[in-house]
């Protein structure tokens, strides 16, 4: 895979020695979305998390014990129907959250017939 | 299940790899098997002067944790409590096989007294020393008279 590959996080340079797409969870009310990732010994200044294009991108990086570079978590989710600006997110004991509430849909509307 | 709007997906190259990864799962049985694929499964590394088990445990807290030594088998133990919130439907779920059971054989060298658990991020680190190996005796002979 993208063993050897070199990536840019923030102001350093990590080499990657190995990736893999991280576990999640997906649950949904009638206001918002709650997603779940398992991101073990990553710490909160090594996960990126933008929202772009309908899009929910996550990269993350953990240290190796034992061996030089990193491991590196990646995923992306498609969304749509989402409040963008209200995204919030919290990473906790290895797992990150993730609320997406949903846009309002447009209210019922009576049109008055003349 | 899924409503054509407000749907999260996934509709990447990856998604491909999760379908084969749930295959594989009911192949055989047991999901945790597959917690491998975050470094899931605990190792043993040897040190310069002792070992280190390494062990990824997502979501839980010391106090889901035990720990346990018998013999020279160590277990480890976690049952973390559900996650599903309240008000909440299931729409995606990897991380359902959450408690998790490991039993390590420790090499004989191991101190049994000196045992350091860390749990942080999710990765359980377990520092364990080595007896100091043991000082040759001199048996002294007696001289008959």
């Amino acid at each position: 895979m993208s063993q050897n590959s070199v990536t840019q996080t923030e102001n350093n340079l990590e080499k990657i020695a190995s990736w893999s797409i991280p576990r999640s969870d997906v649950y949904e009310s009638p206001k918002d979305f709650l997603l779940f990732v398992n991101l073990p010994g990553v710490e909160k200044d090594k996960l990126k998390l933008t929202y772009e294009n309908e899009k929910l991108e996550l990269l993350a990086s953990r240290p190796l014990s034992g061996h030089e570079g990193c491991h590196q978590f990646k995923r992306s989710f498609q969304l749509d129907g989402i409040a963008a600006g209200d995204i919030t997110a919290k990473l906790q004991d290895g797992v990150l959250s993730v609320t997406l509430p949903k846009q309002n849909p447009p209210e019922a509307r009576q049109i008055t017939v003349e | 299940m899924f409503s054509r709007k407000n749907t999260l997906f996934f509709k990447d190259p990856f998604d491909l790899m999760f379908g084969l990864d749930r295959q594989m799962n009911s192949m055989f049985g047991n999901p945790a098997l597959y917690r491998g694929v975050e470094h899931g499964i605990a190792k043993l590394r040897s040190l310069q002067d002792g070992y280190e088990i390494v062990c990824d445990l997502p979501g839980v807290k010391p106090d889901e944790l035990k720990i346990a030594l018998e013999e020279h088998t160590l277990s480890i133990e976690a049952t973390p409590k559900s996650t599903l919130p309240e008000g909440y439907e299931a729409r995606h779920q990897e991380r359902a096989s959450l408690s998790v059971s490991h039993r390590i054989d420790l090499p004989r060298d191991v101190d049994r007294e000196g045992i350091e658990a860390k749990l942080k991020d999710g990765v359980l680190t377990l520092k364990l020393n080595k007896v100091a190996a043991a000082q040759a005796l001199q048996i002294p002979v007696q001289v008959q008279a």
